[in-house]
């Protein structure tokens, strides 16, 4: 089934048309991934699929439903987890705080409700529980007093992930923008493993990467973008000697 | 906290007044109580959702005009006025708030700004409700109430007045903290560190910062209330532009997103003004340099510097105790 | 009801002329320099001091107070905002306000509290134009020192190394950085620049009306009001917002009501922040990471 569809994608700032006549399909329970030369359109298309930015034409479809238009928050609710090139954390709150909020309810009635309630609000057992199997699945049990901007980058780019994991509903669709740029070897191959488990668990991932070892590595289907639209798309080892996607990122030969 | 902390600041408090009676010592008492709710109300906003607000006195004076129009002119009682102007004032800040949180930044706090100056200049011109440049004069004391126990508690006398403004300056406290201590504390400080990842985690902002700015103001307005009928008295200087900076300073010299910083930066800037009182324009000017200085070296605030050093203090004389030997050398 | 638009222009001028200085220090330097109502405030003080104690003409103590002023303005960048060139806005906000208020009452302080104003006898008399429109001297004045100010920034920025530099760290200040533009003396100019414009209006102010230690802070919000309607970063916007501004307020103060004169520019404010959050010709702030 297709997961993800976008047809047609158009969207231009001021005079510069970033994406052109977008269309492309995920398919669940894979691994897919948009690369291309650096202002190609990568992370304006995420933007878009995820509402920061409307759309100048086209139409984007979850689950065969649209959601085209729709703002950020809506479409997380719809199970697509997305994250951020600047890593997206809450940098004052401790790491244990930082997956609490991605689990609980968002909103902002029942949050004020369950403060004077005789439990604070605390997480019911089910939910504490959830939290524990994600610091221990994703390592960061240790350091779970810790506050978020102290820790190291690459950490905090699991930790990313993981509030991700936790959010409610779970996601169906995860879409990684440069889930591992500033990231050590070992810890690329942590967050390898950890994605490659979440798919055996059925869960598809859109990743944007510039780390071509790691993207051709871990992706079932690739789809390249050159100045906002696709020039080629395959499985990985098609891609690799693409002629199309070689001279996009090094240049015609003179 | 640790719960015998929690106690004797209250035995503190209550015992407070025995000390004090009628004297300048209680006034002074319940001036910082009630500049405390303002001040606390205020950290929810700044501190813990990141929304810099510079119209915090506006909405303490709207509470206040309210409160002294509906039981001057209107002879409705204390206990009644206080609440609706309470509620009214969250309800001006849901009007202001909503539209005034598509701006960001900067722009965000100007518009604070200008609305306070409006709300300023209102309080100013507006002869015929508010008294204009005259103020309001002869706000009425509450009644009395008949505390079982106790006795007839008489809310004329300073004495009296006192026990009201502690009570309610002790609930808002211990409902604020149980706020910041909830998830609704949580996704507010998520909206104050990243508020576009706490879009993609399904929360609608809007309706978090709304909800907390009505929240803020109508505790401001609630202030408002008491204070006006503590002064019996309303004057526009007392809502002013300088006093929103005011309570906007008492906030970041206590340390903004704390919960003690913002009380304690009320204590310290009283005594100033306690200390300077001849002197307003001395006082003014330190607060300026205070301002610039804070931002620059200590902008967590005051105290949590000032209770690190405490406890280290604390631990060398401990040490000093166990340690080897005494100080003659043995 | 030309004397109304006359009017309007006058205090448009003084307007811009402060707005322009706020909106420079913004654009170049990212700091939103409330300040400079202070500097407004001090440029007064300058030029009556420099009239009545120095003996100088007004021309002289026009000079006299833009030079003080910038050097004051110097100063100040270097105690109030050097050490927050990393932080954020609303930290350099609190900075402004804290310099403002500082400012503001040393005067206070120094030279107390009685409104002064700026004795100019050559410029003593009125021009009587057609229509019954008075404009004293005085004012024809306001209007020509602005305009040369606006001039000479032209020039400066267009034409000067020092302007390009100017205009490279609005741009883009880590990459100047990295291309060896000195920051620091940028910083330093830029301030002076804003400071002089600033002091120069306060001296302006004090001689056609009058001055007292506390017109710094209506001043430099109204100032804010024309930078936000024009676009805080856009020089053109604060020039044509600061004359609307001048003018629209003069028709509040005759035609609608001589009380609320105040109202009718915030709510403005307001209004245009709400409904194009960055004003009108304004850069748009980037999206909220």
């Amino acid at each position: 089934m297709t997961l993800l569809e976008i047809k047609n994608l158009s969207k231009s700032f001021g005079g510069l048309m970033a994406l052109r006549d977008l269309s492309l399909g995920i398919e669940e329970k894979t691994i897919f991934g948009l690369i291309g030369p650096n202002g190609s359109g990568k992370t304006v298309t995420f933007d878009c699929v995820t509402g920061f930015h409307r759309p100048d034409r086209g139409r984007v479809f979850f689950q065969g439903r649209e959601i085209t238009g729709l703002r950020p928050n809506q479409i997380a609710l719809q199970g697509i987890g997305r994250s951020f090139q600047i890593t997206g954390v809450f940098h004052n709150l401790s790491v244990q705080q930082n997956v609490i909020f991605s689990a609980q309810d968002k909103r902002v009635l029942r949050n004020f409700q369950s403060s004077f309630q005789a439990s604070r609000g605390r997480p019911p057992q089910a939910m504490e529980e959830k939290i524990e199997q994600l610091l221990d699945f994703t390592g960061l049990k240790e350091l779970k007093g810790e506050v978020a901007s102290k820790l190291p980058h690459g950490v905090q780019k699991i930790l990313e992930f993981g509030s991700l994991m936790l959010m409610h509903p779970e996601p169906i669709l995860y879409m990684l923008d440069e889930p591992f740029s500033g990231l050590t070897q070992n810890e690329l191959v942590r967050y390898l493993s950890l994605i490659r488990e979440l798919r055996s668990r059925g869960k598809t991932f859109l990743l944007v990467e510039h780390n071509m070892r790691a993207i051709m590595d871990v992706c079932d289907w690739i789809v390249v973008l050159d100045y906002g639209e696709k020039i080629a798309e395959g499985p990985p080892r098609e891609i690799q000697t693409n002629q199309k996607v070689i001279e996009a990122y090094l240049g015609t030969p003179a | 906290m640790k719960i015998w902390k929690l106690i004797l600041l209250i035995a503190v408090g209550l015992l407070f007044p025995l000390i004090g009676k009628e004297g300048y010592l209680t006034h002074l008492a319940i001036t910082i109580l009630i500049f405390s709710i303002l001040a606390s109300s205020l950290n929810i906003l700044m501190g813990y959702t990141g929304l810099v607000s510079i119209a915090h006195g506006a909405f303490f004076g709207i509470g206040a005009y309210t409160s002294g129009i509906l039981v001057l002119r209107h002879g409705l009682p204390f206990l009644a006025a206080l609440p609706i102007a309470a509620a009214f004032t969250g309800l001006i800040a849901l009007g202001i708030g909503v539209p005034s949180f598509r701006t960001r930044g900067v722009y965000y706090i100007i518009v604070t700004i200008a609305f306070q100056l409006i709300a300023s200049e209102i309080f100013d011109s507006w002869y015929a409700m508010t008294g204009g440049g005259l103020g309001l004069r002869g706000i009425p004391r509450p009644g009395e109430i008949a505390i079982p126990g106790i006795g007839l508690l008489s809310f004329k006398s300073k004495f009296g007045y006192y026990y009201l403004v502690f009570t309610f300056t002790l609930l808002i406290h211990l409902g604020i903290r149980r706020i910041i201590h909830s998830p609704l504390g949580v996704s507010l400080m998520a909206i104050r560190d990243n508020e576009t990842k706490a879009l993609m985690s399904g929360l609608n902002p809007l309706s978090y910062k709304t909800f907390i700015f009505v929240l803020a103001s109508a505790l401001a307005g609630l202030a408002g209330s008491l204070y006006a009928h503590f002064l019996e008295f309303a004057h526009p200087d007392l809502f002013s532009f300088f006093v929103s900076v005011d309570l906007f300073l008492m906030v970041m010299l206590g340390g903004a997103g704390t919960f003690f910083g913002p009380p304690f930066g009320v204590f310290i800037l009283e005594m100033i003004r306690e200390f300077l009182h001849e002197f307003v324009a001395l006082r003014l000017f330190l607060y300026g340099l205070l301002l610039i200085l804070i931002i620059i070296f200590l902008p967590d605030g005051l105290l949590k510097p000032l209770s690190q050093l405490g406890h280290r203090l604390r631990s060398k004389i401990f040490s000093a105790k166990e340690g080897s030997g005494d100080f003659t050398g043995n | 009801m030309i004397q109304v638009v006359v009017n309007g222009l006058v205090n448009g001028a003084i307007l811009a002329l402060m707005a322009i200085s706020l909106t420079i220090i913004y654009s170049i330097l990212r700091v939103p320099h409330f300040g400079l109502g202070g500097i407004f405030v001090w440029g007064a003080f300058g030029g009556f001091f420099a009239v009545t104690l120095l003996k100088v003409n007004f021309f002289i103590a026009m000079l006299l107070a833009a030079a003080s002023m910038a050097v004051l303005g110097v100063l100040i960048e270097k105690a109030a905002f050097k050490r927050l060139r990393a932080a954020t806005e609303d930290a350099m906000f609190v900075s402004a306000i804290g310099v403002l208020i500082a400012l503001e009452n040393a005067a206070l302080l120094l030279w107390g509290e009685q409104t002064r104003s700026i004795p100019v006898p050559q410029l003593d008399f009125v021009f009587l134009l057609p229509g019954g429109v008075r404009l004293p001297a005085m004012r024809v004045l306001i209007f020509m020192v602005v305009g040369l100010a606006i001039l000479g920034l032209y020039f400066f920025v267009k034409k000067t190394r020092m302007g390009k530099a100017m205009r490279a760290v609005a741009q883009a200040r880590v990459a100047a950085r990295l291309l060896g533009v000195p920051i620091d003396r940028v910083a330093s100019f830029t301030f002076a620049m804003g400071s002089a414009m600033a002091g120069i209006a306060g001296a302006l102010v004090g001689a056609s009306f009058t001055f007292s230690f506390e017109m710094g802070s209506l001043s430099v919000l109204k100032a804010f009001v024309v930078v936000v309607l024009g676009g805080l970063g856009s020089v053109a916007g604060a020039i044509a917002g600061g004359f609307m501004l001048g003018v629209i307020d003069s028709f509040t103060l005759t035609y609608v009501t001589s009380q609320y004169k105040h109202l009718v520019s915030f709510s403005l404010l307001i209004l245009i922040l709400v409904l194009r959050p960055s004003g009108i010709f304004g850069q748009k702030l980037g999206r909220p990471q």
